[in-house]
């Protein structure tokens, strides 16, 4: 993730947290600054804004617990588009 | 984009609707009097494969992707005229095997899927509780561990399929009261960590099937309570990490709140046969009733809604075959859909006027099943608090921030 993009997650965390700065390492869920529903419309806004198709099992906190940790898992996504694929059946 | 069903897809539905005409529902009347399970058409539904339509062959099922168990769902609820039924199978797929589907440790999968896909064990999905039901986080069941088990308590309530059920996916709280407070475990001070995902069996000491409940409608899927006293649950039960329960949640209930509703579409599709038939044979005032405009219109709004509600059914199982997040386009779907099928067997009930409400010819019945729909798998209000979540506001539906 660019350090451009990295600002842009802040900036959208920014204003959901009635725009407190929060440390790149901050954990967003422990602090109590957001509700457990903002864990899904953070993880919507990740695949709208970088353009990586997420799955339901992207749900999870660890995923989405701080600015690092949304940085690594935009780069882990778009590392693993190459690979591709769909329903498995076998 | 690409709106044709493949040849394959096509013989699917021809296949299960002949299936469900033929096979299934022969008893939805009395079936529904006496709030009776319809075993022998479960067993019917297991012969066919409809209850491993999801499954990977390698664990029982059939195999079918996403889009294709869509559409295989919207045929079964078209020909099998017990509603009841399909809801069960429902509860079945998507309250309890899809958990495993998705969550599911290999040997878990192993010991579970067949048995499930053949019809030796029901399953279900225990999450209400007398005191929480959309609130998820607010769940009181606990799990504590001890040794090689998890030692659970609390009360179900509301948990379809729970009567006959062999095997409950269960949500306890191992995070402590308050997010970890108590209990220990990897949940330790966030509430969305607190919670924990068990397969729980039936024939475990300390599992009881308590009180049945009786419904308005779809009333052949039993209906009722679960309380765990003390009952020793394997740790080799546990779904996915312990604290993992709300990200499990979240990541399966899209399947629940969509999936669910492709039976809906089959209704919706047979109360629009049924009524244009009427409309067309019903003769008043020296013509066909369909002749009335007040009659005519109703009938172009039940195709409305139908395809309407096909599309974003369609683009859900579309999603999900492509692997890709769908929550936001479920929930839409699940109040439409829901909502979209009352509207409309409340049309045919007007359509049909006194055969509409009499006993005898299902539309009674019909409207009675549908009324569930916008209430289960979580209100239509719920529903639309969380999309407007979804889209922004905030405090819509869960009130100011955790700890703002």
């Amino acid at each position: 993730m660019t350090d451009a993009e990295r600002e842009t997650v802040r900036a959208f965390i920014s204003r959901h947290v009635h725009d407190l700065k929060v440390g790149d390492d901050e954990d967003l869920f422990a602090t109590g600054y957001v509700n457990s529903l903002f864990a899904v419309q953070l993880v919507m806004w990740i695949e709208r804004t970088f353009d990586v198709p997420l799955e339901g099992t992207d749900l999870d906190f660890a995923n989405i617990r701080s600015v690092s940790a949304i940085g690594a898992f935009v780069d882990r996504k778009r590392e693993a588009l190459a690979g591709g694929g769909g329903w498995t059946s076998t | 984009m690409d709106f044709d069903l493949s040849p394959e897809q096509r013989e699917l539905r021809r296949a299960t609707i002949a299936f469900a005409r033929s096979e299934l529902g022969a008893a939805a009347a009395d079936d529904d009097r006496e709030s009776r399970f319809p075993a022998r058409d479960w067993a019917r539904c297991a012969e066919h494969g409809v209850l491993g339509w999801p499954v990977p062959a390698r664990y029982g099922g059939r195999g079918l992707d996403p889009l294709s168990t869509m559409i295989a769902l919207e045929a079964l609820g078209y020909g099998c005229r017990d509603n009841g039924l399909v809801f069960a199978v429902n509860n079945h797929l998507w309250g309890c095997a899809v958990y495993l589907l998705l969550h599911g440790t290999e040997e878990q999968k192993t010991r579970y899927l067949k048995p499930m896909c053949d019809g030796a064990l029901v399953g279900a999905h225990a999450l209400s509780e007398p005191e929480a039901g959309s609130d998820v986080l607010g769940l009181r069941t606990t799990a504590v561990r001890d040794g090689d088990h998890y030692v659970l308590d609390g009360t179900k309530w509301f948990v379809s399929n729970g009567p006959v059920a062999d095997v409950f996916v269960v949500l306890a709280r191992t995070g402590g009261e308050t997010g970890g407070a108590a209990g220990g475990g990897a949940g330790r001070g966030r509430a969305q960590d607190a919670l924990s995902a068990f397969l729980v069996t039936a024939d475990l000491p300390g599992v009881h099937r308590t009180r049945e409940f009786t419904k308005l409608g779809l009333r052949s899927t039993p209906m009722g309570a679960v309380e765990f006293d003390g009952a020793r649950v394997p740790a080799g039960n546990l779904l996915g990490r312990e604290g993992s329960g709300y990200a499990i949640f979240n990541a399966t209930i899209e399947w629940e709140r969509a999936f669910m509703f492709a039976g809906h579409l089959g209704v919706m599709e047979r109360l629009l046969e049924s009524s244009i038939a009427h409309a067309s044979s019903r003769r008043q005032f020296g013509r066909a009733i369909g002749g009335f405009q007040a009659v005519a219109h109703e009938i172009a709004d039940m195709k409305i809604r139908l395809e309407l509600a096909r599309l974003i059914l369609y683009r859900v199982g579309w999603l999900k075959r492509e692997r890709r997040l769908a929550l936001q386009d479920a929930t839409i779907a699940k109040i439409f859909v829901s909502e979209s099928l009352v509207r409309t067997a409340m049309a045919a009930v007007q359509v049909h006027g006194a055969r509409g409400y009499l006993n005898g010819y299902d539309l009674e019945r019909e409207l009675r099943d549908a009324l569930g729909g916008p209430i289960f798998a979580g209100t239509s209000a719920v529903q639309r608090g969380i999309l407007a979540e979804l889209l922004g506001l905030s405090g819509v539906l869960s009130g100011a921030p955790e700890g703002g």
